[in-house]
């Protein structure tokens, strides 16, 4: 336990060990420490380094700390690859009268798969006309070939049951479309400046109340 | 009470000690038992603010002492807790 306290105390800043370093070993080697001492000398530590650091030193170490936690949130964070496929009715395809049972059927046979599958997605597309007779499968995976077979075998299965267009086959992502990993950690480290601006402020505040009361 | 610059003032009222005596005496008078960060934190603020300094020479079990200032804020703290306790006493018989 005292030398998990001396190893504590060597957070605390240059200066102040320089000053009272010797004889604060020398009060761990007199007194019986107990379990909680070596958290209170790690805020007195953080204190101290509070009231020694200037602004910028402050708000740099919590924007970084921020950073730091979006980071590892960032890298822990599963890939996700989307892939996708556009459709439509094919121009001697059904009439209007049939279009309707013509989407039904789709329909049906749609559900089938989405029911299993809440990763796919169908997505109408509105054409010039102001109609939909184009359609785009999209289908979201930690893994890009999975995400291509899934949206693949959605496709086999409309075109087995209607004559349809294939537009674009269904891609193989070759980038993960989420997490951003950048953005993540830039908004770590823009809410970590901000929580270390409001932080320091709110100290500085206190402090300067306290030392205020103190001298009335 | 649990402040611990009042205590480690209150310590040091009747004579300078070091930072073991300083918690073995806090303990006694007050009960509160002051771990090393929090009395040295203490003391390293009582020192920049003037109310304490060391006495002697350099020895890693350095001694403090009460200041002039320190004796003062010290007597200021005191009477604002005497006029609470005085207060409280007297309501707590009239209730």
């Amino acid at each position: 336990m005292r030398q998990l306290i001396r190893w504590t105390a060597r957070l605390y800043p240059a200066a102040w060990r320089e000053r009272y370093g010797e004889e604060f070993y020398a009060l761990v080697e007199d007194s019986q420490p107990q379990w909680q001492d070596p958290f209170h000398v790690l805020l007195g530590a953080l204190r101290m380094r509070m009231t020694t650091w200037n602004s910028l030193k402050i708000v740099t170490a919590v924007a970084l700390a921020g950073a730091l936690v979006a980071g590892v949130f960032a890298f822990r964070t599963q890939d996700r690859y989307v892939s996708t496929a556009v459709m439509r009715f094919t121009p001697v395809g059904p009439a209007d009268g049939d279009r309707q049972v013509a989407l039904n059927r789709l329909q049906q046979a749609a559900n089938q798969v989405l029911s299993r599958d809440k990763a796919l997605r169908i997505q109408l597309v509105q054409t010039q006309g102001g109609g939909a007779s184009a359609f785009v499968i999209s289908g979201e995976y930690p893994d890009r070939l999975k995400a291509q077979a899934a949206v693949r075998e959605l496709v086999a299965r409309l075109t087995a049951v209607q004559t349809l267009e294939i537009l674009d086959p269904p891609s193989l992502p070759q980038r993960p479309l989420s997490p951003n990993r950048p953005t993540m950690v830039g908004a770590g480290l823009l809410g970590g400046a901000l929580l270390g601006l409001l932080a320091m402020l709110a100290w500085r505040g206190r402090r300067s109340g306290t030392l205020h009361s103190q001298k009335t | 009470m649990s402040d611990p610059t009042l205590l480690v003032l209150a310590s040091l009222a009747d004579g300078e000690k070091h930072g073991y005596a300083m918690m073995e005496d806090i303990q006694r008078f007050a009960n509160v038992r002051l771990g090393p960060g929090t009395l040295y934190g203490a003391i390293t603020r009582l020192e920049q603010r003037g109310w304490i300094r060391p006495v002697g020479a350099d020895d890693r079990r350095r001694p403090y002492s009460i200041t002039g200032a320190g004796r003062e804020y010290l007597q200021a703290q005191l009477t604002s807790l005497d006029q609470v306790v005085k207060t409280a006493s007297r309501r707590l018989k009239h209730a």
